[in-house]
């Protein structure tokens, strides 16, 4: 069995999703500064306790999914889906996903695979965010998440089953 | 941020004295005296003043944790105390909105003054005020970028292992 270690920030992704909102809220009101003034402060994520709040709730939510979506790859005898984002402090902001996988998952997608699961959780994290506000930007976010999820897929393919120490001509039968 | 009803009444005061220099009657008399304000008349721009800070409440209401219009006592002035939390705002953030709030209710109160005689003068502040109120809206609902966590975007890593 291999164990998979993503090491993530959790400021690292809320930071991704202010910035994302932030541009967005900027373009809102370079059509009319005065007029969208309020929707943007509102739609631009951070720092308000209750936005802070609402995004660690959909950063439990997005690494949720992307651990059910791991799921079909975990090694069927004894391997577990876990990670450490409950123990995060405002100091120490990393997080672990570890993921139980079969021997035959290739390593060497291990860097591709990592910059997928923040990407994932990112666009989930939007998609939230959006969902309630623009519902049209929303669907963006969600085909971008799906987008990082079909790579994940395609990171975890099994390699090919490792020869055996035997060879097919020492099979034998014998009769007695 | 404070607000004293005299900085409002001072400015205000300016404002109609160079109006009132500057405008003649059809008989070509100045009309100074007549558009300048006396003592007992400034109890009106009180109520003026309030409704002006009452304005600015209501517009910036998600950010006003405190609102206070405090009445002229023996021993302090008449003033506005408001207090706006903006969690993104710029260093300078409470004086530029005391600035650009002292300006709407200067504005307010001489658009409302000169409404009762001069209404063709009035619409100068009038639109004046409307402007500074909604510099006020883009001000306050203004956040600025966010900061940046400590990590690198680039740093990500994943590790396997064999177990």
């Amino acid at each position: 069995m291999k164990t998979i270690t993503l090491q993530l920030d959790r400021a690292l992704i809320v930071e991704a999703v202010k910035d994302d909102t932030y541009i967005t809220g900027q373009i809102d009101k370079s059509s009319d500064a005065v007029k969208n003034a309020a929707r943007a402060f509102n739609e631009q994520a951070g720092d308000e306790e209750h936005h802070e709040r609402k995004m660690l709730r959909t950063l439990r939510m997005a690494v949720s999914k992307f651990e059910a979506n791991m799921m079909e790859f975990v090694d069927s005898a004894s391997g577990t889906i876990d990670d450490t984002l409950a123990n995060t402090t405002a100091e120490s902001t990393s997080f672990v996903i570890t993921i139980n996988v079969s021997d035959r998952y290739s390593s060497g997608q291990a860097k591709p695979l990592s910059s997928l699961a923040y990407e994932y959780i990112v666009n989930q994290m939007l998609f939230t965010w959006w969902q309630p506000i623009t519902p049209a930007l929303a669907k963006d976010y969600l085909a971008f998440s799906q987008d990082s999820l079909t790579h994940i897929r395609l990171c975890l393919a099994k390699t090919a089953p490792t020869a055996s120490s035997a060879d097919y001509t020492d099979i034998t039968g014998t009769v007695e | 941020m404070d607000i004293h009803y005299s900085d409002i009444k001072s400015k205000v005061r300016w404002h109609l004295s160079n109006i009132g220099k500057r405008i003649y009657s059809k008989d070509g008399k100045n009309m100074f005296s007549n558009i300048t304000v006396s003592s007992v008349e400034e109890t009106l721009f009180d109520q003026y003043i309030e409704e002006a800070a009452q304005n600015v409440e209501a517009l910036a209401r998600p950010m006003v944790t405190q609102f206070n219009l405090i009445p002229k006592t023996q021993h302090t002035e008449a003033m506005i105390t408001i207090t706006l939390v903006n969690t993104r705002s710029s260093d300078d953030f409470d004086t530029r909105a005391k600035e650009l709030i002292t300006t709407y209710i200067t504005m307010y109160t001489l658009q409302e003054y000169l409404s009762m005689s001069h209404p063709e003068l009035a619409q100068k502040y009038q639109k004046t005020s409307t402007d500074a109120l909604q510099s006020i809206m883009m001000y306050v609902y203004h956040k600025e970028p966010p900061a940046q966590a400590s990590t690198n975007p680039l740093s990500i890593t994943t590790t396997v292992t064999n177990s």
